[in-house]
């Protein structure tokens, strides 16, 4: 069976006057119908990149320099500015951006925003596609009556709900949250997050969902990648990820992340810093920061292979030691 | 804060600038070397008990406090005193030439803001582009050409040289009768003024629209807006031109100012009967009453100016319309 | 900040000026301007404002038309200080009269008024008792167009002992031969000391114009009408009825005032244009720099203390801020100017005073963002005081802005102060640019070009030095904008 979404070796740098932001560097992944995926990492390894590209909205600056992104067989990367819009853009992937908070425009009504999107891309009237948004806003929570409100009207968390509410608007097929509970308190995070939970259930979306918070991937998705300096170091189920972690950047996150179990196996936190990507270390990225570093991490970049079922790590010593955990 | 008491706080800011330019223009007043009685018993010498009933006139025999009052009140009645040379009530002499002082700042100040917008539009939209270029040379000239020295040039080479537009006056002496050859004879007077000024402004405007315009892109709600779907034209003329329009809306009441002095400086070159010849005059006769008079009216239409624009931001933007 | 880190942090700033193109250009620009101020007593001899004269009222530039006459001096040695400079004469004698070199009289001068050239003049003697008159003159080949204006000068004496008139003409011999009386004396009798004719000779004079050419709108040209041999004849006439009579004269010179002067041509004055243009950069550079410098200086303290203070203080300032943004500027600037007397040092201080408030703004907002750092927190908790504070941490954080605005400002100080003057509101001891646009637009020069248009481009250049400076320091210290 192929993937609904396939991306295989990305590679996309941001140009700047200092050199290049190496950003995204051979990423790959693949995410199914019906699935959700978390995406974890600390700030600045490159998430919110990897997630714009998914819909070619990357900056003026970026560079892609290798790979391809594959969406139900259609090479998304070769696909002309035109036609990318029409049928990629909110039509098969939508997004929560980041900063959900100012997403919305503050000039027009919640309402109206949404109601663009559908008449964007569906030849429906307006009448119907204001039902449609009613009901959606209904849906994640919205009091219908709030729905000519202007954004600043909203508190935040009817601003997140608001924009779920527009990323389902064209029935996609894959919706991308991109951190889409930081700017929130704890109690109205766990509400937003319920909400993508279930809705995400009951449509049968495919879900990419992004968080530097390791909690928020855990309770909310199937499968977790980890990112660091723009690679991916680790990819596999979240009951996987979370029993054994295989990378040693993994296993660090994970150690520092408290167990609801409350059994403290490990608690070794990371020593040190993320790279500068404007010139990250050679070989493993990780490297400098890793405790069983080993003179072929400092050369040769570790792949990302399946090392165990279902389970892949981009680390020379787990390759070289499956056993090894 | 609802729309309703933002307007009310906005009118009495406007009320309160216009006390204060008056009390200004009062102090000035009592600076003015001379008091204006000596100056006109100077000029047609008079004999003193006609001094005494003068001075009574102005109110000059009064204490400070009076005469202050006295002052606002005449001055918000449209009395601002008679002209040391025309002898006549300044308020009448400013009143003959202003319409045609509006008009051309109408005009300039249409044309320039929509060539202004339109080009810092596109100059935001492609960067580096030609247009882009252009609008970053002409905000710069328009920083650093002095607009009567442009008027002049303009003069030398469209009016002098090449004798396409008339060199002086607002209209063709006699004027002609016939309404719709009057407008036409009117619009030939006032193209080159008109060029100066708009040639001279709309570049400023293009700047600030082309920032507005730079930092509305950067926004996440145009990201968003692409990537819904939406085509560029939508992001940019829907989504982005409707926010950089409000500090627009402010920079256009401020530039006004600027504006008006720039049309005073272009008149006096072009022989515009406006307030700008008047000032020319004023300054030679150094006739300080009549100064006065322009000074506050310009100020008035400045303060007018500025609240209309504050009414439309308020208009524009839902985050003070309602609440 | 230690030596070592300051000095490179100094040769980092400059060579990142220099890598801006923009900042190349203001920087060659701006110095190219300073080169005029400092050498504009050098470039030139004369005064902006007080040497007059220098040729015919608004000459043409010299290499505009070479066929346009310069200044020219029709007798190369006025003074007559020697026997050999009455050489350049020729010399008729009728009648009873003589003439030669004497080197005991001469023209002493008008003490306040001109000097003399001291010993030698012509002597012409009339013998007792007989008529006779003594002609000299001095021919000239002209081979210009017609000149505007001509005048001769000359003094003269007689000394007259018994009965004897004299009388002194001068007069113009044309290319065709035709004698046109320039000045006479009328028969006179009795001594005379030394004096010279009043009104003088001059074609600016309008009753010689009148009885010359009958028409007082008449001039010069129609005295040398085309090219070719004119002669300036001085007669000196004598009739003797018994006494003696001897007739000096000195200093006689004649000129045709130069249509070409210079390389710009002179002013209403005869003031040389290009002189006023090499000094005016003095005036608009102190002028923009300095009430650039109270502008910024008035809005970092402003800007500082009220975005630091907060509370009502800057409640306060913004709310006088916005008063005086709304006031429009050079309509306020006119009737201050107007009341208050335009001196130069009055046109800096209120173009300063009324420029401050947009640089406070900017200023008060730069200093809300730092307010909010960490290490301003910091430095509060651990009870640095408010001044400390201010001093320590938010003055260097903020002369980097102030720098920038300071480049910014100065082109509309420069352009404002260029508006008074050309209005008639510039210091009427200065020669300014504006003042300069001023007397174009008040002798309705407009279509000498040569004057119009230099004074406004080097407003313009002045100006657009100091806005691509400031550009450049805004590229370098607002990193924000980096990368464009
Ligand atoms: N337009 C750009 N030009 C240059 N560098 C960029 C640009 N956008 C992002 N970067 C850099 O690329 C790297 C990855 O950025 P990205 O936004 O993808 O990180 P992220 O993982 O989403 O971080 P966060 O969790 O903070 O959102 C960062 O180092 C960032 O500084
Ligand atoms: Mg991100």
């Amino acid at each position: 069976m192929t993937a609904l979404l396939e991306v295989r070796g990305l590679k996309m740098h941001y140009g700047t006057v200092k050199g290049d932001v190496k950003a995204v560097d051979d990423v790959s992944f693949s995410l199914e119908a019906g699935e959700s995926l978390g995406i974890a990492g600390e700030s600045g390894c490159g998430k919110t990149s990897v997630a714009l590209a998914l819909m070619k909205l990357q900056p003026g600056n970026a560079k892609f320099l290798g790979g391809s992104i594959t969406l139900d067989g259609m090479n998304v990367l070769a696909l002309d500015d035109e036609k990318i819009r029409r049928e990629v853009r909110w039509k098969r992937i939508s997004m929560v951006p980041q900063a959900a908070m100012n997403a919305l425009n503050p000039v027009f009504t919640v309402k109206d925003q949404i109601i663009e999107a559908i008449l964007t891309h569906e030849d429906v009237s307006e009448k119907e596609a204001e039902k449609r948004t009613l009901e959606l806003l209904k849906r994640v929570g919205i009091d219908p009556s709030r729905a000519g409100n202007y954004p600043h009207e909203f508190s935040g968390g009817m601003k997140q709900r608001a924009m779920i509410a527009m990323a389902l608007a064209c029935n996609p097929e894959i919706v991308i949250a991109d951190e889409p509970t930081t700017a929130l308190d704890v109690i109205v995070q766990a509400q937003v997050l319920k909400v993508i939970k279930t809705l995400q259930r009951d449509l049968g979306l495919s879900m990419i969902l992004i968080s530097h918070d390791l909690s928020v991937v855990a309770e909310t998705c199937e499968r977790t990648v980890i990112m660091y300096a723009g690679s991916i170091v680790e990819n596999t189920s979240t009951v996987e990820m979370f029993r054994h972690p295989l990378h040693p950047y993994s296993v660090g996150l994970i150690g520092a992340f408290p167990k609801l179990t409350g059994e403290r196996k490990r608690l070794e936190s990371i020593t040190g810093n993320p790279p500068n990507l404007l010139d990250p270390p050679p070989g493993c990225r990780f490297h400098p920061r890793c405790p069983h570093a080993r003179d072929v991490c400092t050369r040769i970049v570790p792949p990302l292979l399946e090392t165990h079922e279902n389970h892949m790590v981009a680390c020379h010593m787990v390759n070289r030691h499956p056993e090894y955990r | 804060m609802g729309l309703l008491s933002y307007v009310a706080k906005r009118a009495a800011f406007a009320v309160v600038t216009i006390l204060i330019i008056m009390t200004m223009n009062f102090v000035i007043f009592r600076m003015m070397p001379g008091n204006p009685v000596a100056m006109i018993a100077d000029m047609v010498r008079l004999r003193p008990e006609q001094v005494a009933r003068l001075y009574e006139l102005f109110g000059l025999d009064k204490p400070l406090w009076d005469q202050y009052v006295q002052y606002m009140v005449q001055s918000l009645r449209g009395f601002y005193g008679y002209s040391y040379y025309s002898q006549r009530p300044i308020a009448e002499d400013i009143m003959v030439r202003l319409p045609n002082t509006l008009l051309l700042v109408g005009t300039a100040t249409v044309l320039s803001i929509v060539i202004g917008m339109v080009i810092g539009i596109l100059a935001a939209a492609r960067r580096g582009s030609l247009v882009d270029v252009t609008a970053i040379s002409f905000g710069f000239l328009g920083n650093s050409v002095p607009v009567f020295w442009l008027g002049l040039i303009l003069l030398l080479v469209f009016g002098v040289d090449l004798k396409w537009f008339p060199i002086r006056g607002t209209t063709s002496v006699p004027a002609p009768t016939d309404p719709l050859a009057l407008v036409l004879d009117i619009m030939w007077h006032m193209t080159l003024p008109t060029f100066a000024l708009v040639i001279i402004l709309f570049g400023g405007y293009a700047l600030i629209m082309r920032a507005a315009m730079i930092d509305v892109l950067t926004e996440d709600y145009i990201q968003l807006a692409r990537a819904k779907g939406l085509d560029e034209r939508t992001v940019l003329y829907k989504h982005a031109l409707r926010n950089a329009m409000l500090p627009m809306v402010t920079v256009i009441a401020l530039a006004f100012g600027f504006l008006l002095s720039g049309a005073l400086l272009t008149e006096t070159v072009f022989s515009w009967y406006g307030l700008g010849r008047y000032i020319w005059d004023a300054i030679l006769k150094q006739d300080y009453p009549a100064l006065q008079g322009i000074f506050f009216i310009i100020s008035v239409m400045v303060v007018a100016a500025n609240l209309i624009a504050d009414l439309v931001y308020g208009f524009l933007d839902p985050r003070i319309r309602q609440e | 900040m230690d030596r070592g880190r300051l000095a490179r942090s100094v040769s980092e700033f400059g060579r990142m000026y220099l890598g801006n193109r923009m900042g190349q250009a203001g920087l060659a620009l701006l110095f190219i301007f300073i080169g005029m101020a400092a050498l504009a007593p050098y470039l030139t001899p004369y005064d902006p404002m007080y040497t007059m004269q220098l040729a015919n009222f608004r000459a043409k530039p010299q290499w505009l038309d070479p066929a346009l006459p310069p200044n020219l001096y029709l007798i190369t040695d006025p003074g007559l200080p020697s026997v050999a400079a009455l050489g350049e004469w020729s010399l008729e004698l009728t009648g009873g009269s003589s003439a030669s070199w004497t080197g005991s009289e001469g023209y002493p001068g008008i003490p306040l008024v001109e000097e003399g050239s001291g010993p030698g003049a012509i002597e012409v003697t009339g013998e007792p008792s007989a008529e006779g008159t003594a002609v000299v003159e001095r021919i000239y080949q002209y081979a210009y167009k017609p000149p505007r204006r001509f005048s001769v000068h000359l003094a003269y004496k007689a000394q007259v002992t018994g009965e004897a008139t004299w009388s002194i003409q001068v007069l113009l011999r044309q290319s065709d031969g035709n004698l046109l009386e320039l000045w006479s004396s009328g028969p006179r009798r009795g001594s005379q000391g030394w004096t010279v004719p009043r009104p003088q000779i001059d074609t600016n004079d309008a009753i010689l114009r009148l009885r010359l050419f009958n028409d007082i709108l008449g001039d010069a040209s129609r005295m040398f009408p085309r090219g070719g041999e004119y002669g300036l004849v001085v007669r000196v006439s004598t009739v003797s009825e018994g006494g003696t009579v001897k007739v000096y004269l000195d200093d006689v010179s004649a000129r045709i005032w130069g249509e070409s002067f210079g390389l710009l041509g002179t002013d209403n004055y005869g003031r040389d244009i290009f002189t006023q243009l090499m000094h005016g950069s003095r005036i608009s550079i102190i002028i923009g720099i300095f009430s650039a410098v109270i502008a910024v200086v008035l809005g970092v303290l402003v800007g500082l203390t009220s975005g630091y203070l907060g509370g009502w203080v800057d409640e306060l300032a913004m709310r006088i801020n916005d008063i005086l943004l709304t006031i429009p500027g050079l309509p306020f600037l006119i009737v201050l100017t107007a009341v208050l007397g335009p001196t130069i040092w009055s046109v800096i201080i209120l173009i300063g005073f009324l420029g401050w408030m947009g640089i406070a703004r900017l200023i008060r907002s730069q200093v809300l963002t730092l307010k909010t750092k960490a290490f301003v927190e910091a430095s509060r908790a651990s009870g640095g005081g408010t001044w400390h504070i201010i001093r320590v941490h938010l003055v260097p954080n903020v002369m980097t802005m102030a720098y920038t605005q300071l480049a910014l400002t100065v082109p509309g100080a420069i352009v404002t102060e260029a508006a008074l003057s050309f209005l008639g509101l510039g210091d009427p001891f200065l020669q300014t640019w504006g003042k300069m646009l001023h007397d174009v637009q008040y002798y309705g020069a407009v279509a000498e070009w040569w004057w119009a248009v230099p004074p406004g481009l080097c407003i313009a250049l002045l100006s657009m030095s100091f806005v691509f400076i400031g550009y450049a320091l805004d590229d370098i210290f607002n990193p924000k904008l980096r990368g464009r």
